[in-house]
């Protein structure tokens, strides 16, 4: 028994992403819904079913009211959902168990802020720094930024298992290069490892282009039921599996700091989907900074524990490379706007199965894994995606 | 319910690192929380530190996260293992980037932090204050 595959994702949009001047959240939402029905054939008045994520840049006591509001839906199934950087996967497996439980038939998920235009990307670093990411108390009077959090964990992988900061910057040149085929992507010019080794460092190891970005952008999706998106325009893409994985609300507790619940979350994914990380073509990872990936690929079992590094080099994971992945250009060249990044992940994956994707259409696309993280990498989910 | 934190926090005011025992399992955690996480047991007994930990990750932090710590960088931000067990974030101090490794025995120290609270750091050992 799987609802899950019983659902498919039969629209997707995207507004304009990186430095969109004068748009507030609703504004680019509303770009990112009305684009998202026009790819399904689909019109606000089919919609019964509204998911969205909080926002940094607006005092919103109730996101999806506001979104709601804007839209002018009154759906029977409604909420904000926060977990972190994993919302945008966890929006369709959220959206999928709404329409199995017969709370909605057509759900949008919609996310996404002007995090640039709003903040700068120096106050949105200082935003961050105080949003609670660091423990208030115990973590926040050290002085980490959010990048420092994430730089412990790849300290410790470089020091634990010979990772090297030129295998980190392969993940940000493999980023790049995908972006330079993406025409919504904020970062298009072409870099190179040594141009990453000599951004300015942050916060060791990580340098400048370890970083992701901040961007203005929003992102939907449209989730249905299979026998309805039959009749939509788009060939539908269906969820296969899903799964969450939690460890830890602090890195600062974290002994373990370098295996992640992400291989709790890819384990249960896989395996209601019932396939292995070996059927899969093309894999969609949340990449938040370079070293993120490099963990993610050794927890889903795409490469054993301490070979993500090795596993990355030669432009593996790039154009061309033997697995593609996050072929849109990720939070590092393509965009990060808040919440709403990780769902780009979604589209992407969703444009590759479909054989959308251009001059960045990966072979032979059938199933693709979709990952999320949030948090200090302590709170994870994954889909697996395929062309049914 | 008493702030879980407050034993902790009011032990650093004193320049003291106090670690939260539970009575039951004997086991020490960090963060402070109200019940022991390995066993669930409510009734901790607050107990001094060695004062003794060994590095295991660090950062150097090269762009301030606000302009209170504009002053001070760079500066080194830590992951340190206590020799009773838990972890905690923290800093070290009187070492150079180039020296530091996985396992460096390190022992404590406390410092006044730019936003004023005062907070256990650590330095490796053998280096005088
Ligand atoms: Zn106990």
């Amino acid at each position: 028994m799987s609802g899950l595959r019983d659902a498919a994702i039969v629209g997707i949009g995207e507004s304009r992403l990186g430095r969109v001047p004068g748009m507030t959240a609703l504004d680019l939402q509303r770009e990112a819904a009305e684009a998202a029905l026009a790819d399904a054939g689909l019109s606000f008045a089919d919609v019964d079913g509204l998911l969205t994520t909080p926002v940094r840049t607006e005092s919103w006591a109730m996101p999806c009211g506001m979104v709601a509001q804007e839209f002018g839906l009154h759906p029977r199934y409604i909420a904000t959902l926060d977990v972190a950087g994993a919302s945008g996967c966890s929006m369709v497996a959220h959206a999928a168990a709404a329409l199995a439980t017969g709370q909605a038939s057509t759900v949008l998920c919609v996310a996404g802020q002007p995090g640039l235009s709003h903040h700068g990307r120096d106050s949105m670093v200082k935003t961050l720094a105080g949003a609670g990411w660091a423990h208030p108390d115990l973590e926040a009077p050290y002085g980490p930024l959010v990048p420092t959090l994430y730089a412990l964990v790849a300290q410790r992988h470089m020091r634990e298992y010979g990772t090297t900061a030129e295998q980190l910057a392969e993940v940000a040149v493999a980023m790049r290069g995908w972006a330079a085929m993406n025409p919504n992507a904020q970062k298009r010019e072409p870099i190179s490892i040594a141009d990453v080794l000599a951004s300015p460092m942050v916060t060791s190891p990580l340098h400048v282009l370890d970083c992701a970005l901040v961007s203005d952008g929003a992102v939907a999706v449209i989730v249905t039921g299979k026998d309805r998106a039959r009749d939509l325009k788009q060939r539908p893409i269906t969820p296969l599996g899903a799964g969450h994985g939690f460890s830890h609300g602090y890195i600062g507790e974290y002994q373990a700091l370098t295996s992640t619940a992400s291989a709790d979350a890819g384990r249960a994914a896989f395996a209601q989907a019932g396939v292995t990380p070996g059927d899969i073509q093309v894999a969609q990872l949340y990449d938040c900074f370079t070293i993120t990936v490099i963990v993610e690929l050794e927890d889903l079992g795409f490469c054993a524990k301490g070979e993500g590094g090795a596993f990355v080099q030669g432009g593996r994971i790039g154009p061309g490379g033997a697995l593609p992945v996050t072929t849109h250009g990720g939070l590092l060249s393509a965009g990060h706007p808040g919440l709403a990044g990780g769902m780009f992940h979604v589209v992407e994956a969703v444009r590759q199965l479909r054989g959308d994707a251009g001059s960045r259409q990966v072979d032979g696309a059938e199933l693709a894994l979709v990952h999320g993280n949030g948090g200090i990498i302590g709170l994870h989910c994954s889909l697996v995606l395929g062309r049914l | 319910m008493p702030d879980p934190l407050a034993p902790l926090l009011e032990g650093y005011a004193e320049d003291r690192l106090r670690l939260p025992f539970c009575e039951k399992c004997g086991k020490p955690h960090l963060y402070p929380r109200a019940r022991c996480p390995h066993c669930g047991n409510a009734s901790l007994a607050w107990r001094e530190a060695s004062g003794r930990g060994s590095l295991a990750s660090w950062s150097v932090v090269h762009r301030a996260p606000s302009p209170d710590f504009a002053a001070e960088v760079p500066y080194t931000v830590a992951l340190v293992r206590l020799e009773e067990g838990p972890q905690l974030m923290t800093r070290v101090v009187d070492a150079p980037e180039e020296a530091l490794r996985l396992g460096l025995p390190l022992t404590l120290r406390f410092a006044t932090m730019p936003g004023g609270e005062r907070r256990p750091v650590f330095a490796p050992e053998g280096v005088s204050a």
